[in-house]
């Protein structure tokens, strides 16, 4: 076989070789010094590497496997489980909506007119209800309509 | 392998690997169990691990990646380490740990991608897992760490070169 490289060596004394890779370099390593040479220092490359990282990061703490709990989520702060919890969603949406509909019903208040500006053309009961309880019960629908009648707005009574 | 299997022979490894990142003991357990949930969830969807061992590895780096970016956590340690004074003393603990130091220097002038590379190597790692941990190909493996093992003889010559040839 050919002589090897720093890599194939690298390779073959990782064992990350098939095993009949491995008889031939070993058949090979006995004959040629060059690769013997090769060999020899990566050996030491490894072992002296493998020393300096063993003594940077002590490994000798024997480290005890908690008990494994799905449940146990990454540790957050108080607000975050608050604001993440489903009926904390659920009361932040109603609150919303009924901003909403509060600034919609602000909006849709009808515009003032003067009452000499306006005439009233048609007004429909039904049924038998009184005007007044109809006012009050919110059963009275408005509508505004310009001279060519257009409607321009309706609304509900209070 | 069971999930319990796999949790119990890993956890130790991914502590331990945590602590040469240098994370804080607190930060590893998160995100060692974290990583592990993560795992969890995966075999929930009936996903099959061909090698759960570099999963777990690659997915708790990018934690700890994404834990140190969102940080910006520049170890503190390293540089009191680097800028530590070397005190001078013949007592052989603290030599010990002059010697500590000063190789924790050196390993921290690499680069993190290629002081990763080797403590994976180190954490006895094969180069098909290194390979699916750093997303690059397994054949240049070798090759990666050759040149980084040359590189670390370099740093390492100029203080030890008694050591090498």
């Amino acid at each position: 076989m050919n002589c090897l490289d720093r890599v194939g060596i690298q390779r073959f004394i990782d064992s990350e070789v098939d095993d009949l890779r491995r008889d031939t370099i070993e058949s090979h390593l006995q004959q040629c010094s060059k690769c013997k040479e090769l060999y020899e220092t990566a050996v030491q490359d490894k072992r002296i590497i493998n020393e300096f990282v063993s003594q940077t990061y002590s490994e000798d703490e024997i480290i005890a496997v908690p008990k494994f709990d799905l449940k146990l989520q990454k540790k957050k702060s108080t607000i975050y489980r608050v604001a993440s919890s489903l009926s904390f969603k659920v009361a932040a949406s109603v609150a919303f909506l009924i901003g909403l509909f509060l600034i919609l019903r602000t909006n849709v208040s009808p515009p003032v007119v003067a009452s000499e500006d306006a005439d009233l053309i048609m007004l429909e009961l039904f049924g038998n209800t009184e005007p007044n309880k109809a006012w009050h019960n919110g059963q009275m629908v408005f509508v505004i309509v310009d001279e060519n009648g257009e409607v321009i707005q309706s609304f509900l009574s209070e | 392998m069971t999930f319990t299997d796999t949790y119990n022979k890993y956890y130790p490894e991914l502590i331990n690997y945590g602590r040469q990142l240098n994370l804080d003991k607190q930060d590893i357990e998160d995100l060692v169990h974290e990583a592990f949930i993560r795992y969890h969830k995966e075999l929930d969807k009936n996903v099959r691990f061909e090698n759960p061992r570099a999963w777990l590895y690659k997915v708790f780096y990018n934690l700890v990646i994404t834990k140190k970016n969102a940080k910006t956590l520049h170890d503190s340690k390293i540089n009191e380490m680097i800028h530590a004074e070397v005190i001078q003393d013949i007592d052989e603990e603290r030599a010990k740990e002059e010697r500590k130091t000063l190789v924790f220097q050196t390993l921290h002038r690499l680069p993190d991608r290629e002081r990763n590379l080797l403590l994976l190597y180190h954490n006895g790692l094969k180069y098909k897992e290194i390979a699916e941990i750093l997303e690059i190909n397994p054949d240049s493996v070798g090759t990666y760490l050759v040149r980084t093992i040359k590189k670390l003889k370099t740093l390492l010559k100029a203080d030890y070169h008694e050591l090498f040839r």
